[in-house]
């Protein structure tokens, strides 16, 4: 029997898999693992939405308007600074 | 006015230049601080010191990158001048967020609840604040990886060199991460309760 990827080594290879690191052939082992395995299947669709929800979970357009550095902040930084060189 | 004007106003210790530094560029680097760091205080005092430092060592940008990249590198070290400092939650922590497998290597533990898209889960008001505060969770080794990757953009290489790790590490805490964020989002976000070997309760819940 050919060397068949298990579970255990689809999730070490998963970051190279998804960066396009492997090689053609263990990507087909790869590939072949996941027609067989559904947990796997799912676990690769959770983790990939994960890495979408951690890039947005930033993006909220309320918060860009909080982002506006706060007039006190502004003051104290200038003061530090021309104390600092006069 | 464009950055390179701004950048000799600086250098000739204009004072209006200064402000207006902090007016144009301040909300991103101030948003920057803000994603690396847990507190508000925290972001400001490394803000404010990141300004500083910019102040007194303009003479140093030498024009070969983007000004807000230089910027920003100051924003991100003093952020993670801190972070070191501080104490973290325990490595042991991700342990436990990671995925079993059985003594044949398969893998267990991971519901057949289909997955929504990104889109549908973000529709939620409270899906970015949960997510955000499931970040916050990590322990800081793993987190500022992610938030580098995942949220700022750096590349591997850029991290690894900001981190003084090697790249494989900064690939493997990565991967880590993710895969303890997407535990800590089961119960809440992804509305699935753990699934624990025979002989176990369920834990958290799918309600």
């Amino acid at each position: 029997m050919g060397p068949m990827l298990t579970c255990r080594d689809v999730e070490h290879f998963l970051l190279d898999y998804l960066e396009g690191r492997l090689g053609l052939a263990k990507r087909a082992l790869f590939k072949a693992h996941l027609l067989m395995c559904d947990e796997c299947v799912r676990y690769i669709e959770r983790y990939e939405a994960t890495i979408a929800l951690g890039k947005a979970a930033f993006d909220d357009p309320d918060r860009d308007a909080a982002d506006e550095v706060p007039e006190d902040l502004i003051d104290a930084i200038v003061d530090v600074q021309r104390s600092a060189d006069p | 006015m464009d950055d390179s004007q701004l950048v000799a106003r600086l250098r000739d210790k204009d004072d209006d230049a200064f402000v207006d530094l902090l007016r144009r560029h301040g909300p991103k680097l101030l948003a920057v601080a803000r994603r690396l760091m847990r507190s508000e205080d925290d972001a400001r005092d490394c803000f404010q010191e990141s300004m500083l430092t910019v102040s007194s060592r303009i003479a140093d940008f030498r024009g070969d990158s983007a000004l807000s990249t230089w910027l920003h590198r100051i924003v991100v070290n003093t952020c993670l001048q801190k972070l070191r400092k501080a104490s973290t939650r325990s490595e042991a922590f991700i342990d436990d967020l990671m995925p079993s497998f059985d003594d044949r290597d398969c893998r267990i533990g991971e519901s057949s609840v289909p997955v929504p898209t990104p889109q549908v889960l973000l529709e939620q008001a409270e899906t970015r604040r949960i997510v955000r505060a499931a970040i916050d969770d990590l322990p800081d080794a793993f987190r500022t990886v992610l938030v580098l990757r995942d949220i700022e953009g750096l590349s591997a290489a850029e991290v690894a060199e900001l981190l003084e790790i090697e790249r494989n590490l900064v690939n493997v805490r990565l991967h880590r991460a993710r895969a303890a964020l997407k535990k800590l989002l089961e119960p809440t976000v992804f509305g699935v309760g753990e699934v624990m070997p025979e002989g176990a309760a369920a834990k958290g819940g799918s309600k």
